[in-house]
């Protein structure tokens, strides 16, 4: 063994790797040293509390919500190639040519897949009953890994309890399936007055569908609107309004 | 005493499955509100969304728990933990809360003092242990996991079991350095006596 590698008195403690003897000579210098002693308990009370992954992985997205306070991430944005840029300046210069008129505003279509990304979902589904904890794990599986033609008939078979999660993983998969015509009717009862956990991502990604639709005045409508209401989605609101 | 709503039921299930969804529903809809009484009694923004995640998991903690119920709204709830856990705070620190009176919104069935002195430090080792490096995190990750240093060898790519076993310690220590260090560790801190 390299002498670097070799543990300290303290790890071979904490490890259980002492032999009687060695383990009582240290446990009296413990009884006679608190510093010791308190670093000892630190160690073993860290052990306890950091083997409870459940709570670790929650405080830490609680901390990352909390962290990204008065900064709301706009959706990460495509980067185009220079050649594209190039070739679009080229297009816009000869299309100004021909036809002077005002510019119709970006493409809608590429202002959703610019906006659009799925939203987080667990990694992990708990509850009481396992056999609803199965069925939400396979389709959350399905999803995280990008999964969505197989997340989509999981998460609709989930469908019509009192939970709205369910539904709105419903909607998400079908829409990053490229399919709203799935996805729109239900965000529009999700994004409606009832007041549920997922109503404001709801009224995000319905604003989002109208303008992959094409419905691009109701669209700048939902999207006013989410402005005006403030929270996580105002400004990822407010920047695509501002390209439309 | 406000009502249970279905809201607040779904919100608390969603708490209960550490779903990001029912965690920012409860910070946009409330931390505005918790934030202004901890302003209004000698603190900051950033001590009150401190105070926020703190009693975010003392009500995941809670949740977790079958026979737990609401009976009150979820905000007042969570507003009595931030308000018992701040107002330990200000009393280490020598302060009074600015008004005598229990706030409007308040519930006496929120955790008191004994719990949340551990949940409070409990919550800093958990903050420290982010503040490690991604091979620290993950290291200790599976080592508490209980997965044989063999095992942890050949997941993370290691060169043997006994520079794993040695890297374990140092991050180990190094977690215990980031927790003496900060400030609120020596109030918060187990004397082994209480």
């Amino acid at each position: 063994m390299k002498e670097e590698n070799r543990p300290t008195e303290l790890q071979r403690y904490l490890d259980g790797e002492m032999s009687p003897e060695e383990r009582a000579a240290f446990e009296a210098r413990l009884a006679a040293d608190p510093e010791l002693q308190a670093e000892v308990d630190l160690h073993q009370e860290l052990d306890t509390v950091l083997a409870d992954e459940a709570v670790l992985d929650f405080s830490a997205l609680v901390a990352e919500v909390v962290g990204a306070e008065g900064a709301p991430q706009a959706p990460p944005r495509t980067r185009r190639p220079v050649w594209a840029i190039a070739a679009a300046i080229l297009l816009l210069a000869v299309v100004g040519f021909f036809v002077l008129r005002p510019g119709p505003g970006a493409d809608p279509d590429q202002l959703f897949a610019e906006y659009f990304s799925p939203y987080e979902a667990p990694a992990t589904f708990r509850s009481d009953d396992s056999t609803l904890n199965a069925q939400y794990q396979s389709a959350f599986d399905a999803y995280n890994a990008g999964d969505f033609e197989v997340a989509l008939p999981a998460f609709d078979a989930l469908r019509g309890g009192e939970s709205t999660m369910p539904d709105f993983y419903y909607a998400l998969s079908a829409l990053s399936a490229n399919k709203s015509d799935l996805a729109l009717p239900v965000l529009r009862e999700l994004a409606g007055d009832t007041p549920h956990v997922y109503r404001s991502q709801s009224r995000w990604y319905l604003a989002l569908t109208l303008l992959e639709r094409g419905e691009t005045d109701e669209a700048t409508e939902r999207l006013e609107a989410i402005v005006e209401d403030g929270g996580k989605f105002a400004e990822p609101a407010q920047a695509l309004l501002d390209e439309l | 005493m406000g009502q249970v709503s279905f809201s607040d039921q779904e919100r608390l299930q969603g708490i209960r499955r550490g779903e990001r969804g029912a965690i920012e529903s409860l910070y946009q809809d409330f931390f505005d509100r918790i934030a202004r009484y901890i302003i209004q009694n000698s603190g900051s923004r950033d001590h009150a969304a401190d105070i926020f995640q703190d009693a975010m998991v003392v009500l995941y903690q809670k949740a977790q728990s079958p026979d737990f119920q609401l009976s009150a709204s979820i905000y007042t709830y969570l507003f009595s933990i931030c308000r018992n856990l701040w107002l330990k705070k200000l009393r280490k620190s020598g302060k009074e809360e600015v008004t005598n009176e229990f706030p409007a919104e308040y519930t006496h069935e929120a955790p008191n003092d004994a719990e949340l002195e551990e949940q409070a430090r409990f919550q800093l080792y958990r903050k420290k242990f982010r503040q490690l490096g991604e091979g620290c995190q993950q290291l200790l990750r599976l080592s508490l996991k209980g997965l044989k240093m063999k095992e942890i060898v050949r997941q993370l790519g290691l060169s043997s079991e006994q520079y794993a076993r040695k890297k374990k310690f140092k991050c180990k220590e190094q977690l215990v350095r980031l927790v003496q260090a900060d400030a609120d560790y020596e109030d918060l801190r187990y004397d082994g006596k209480s």
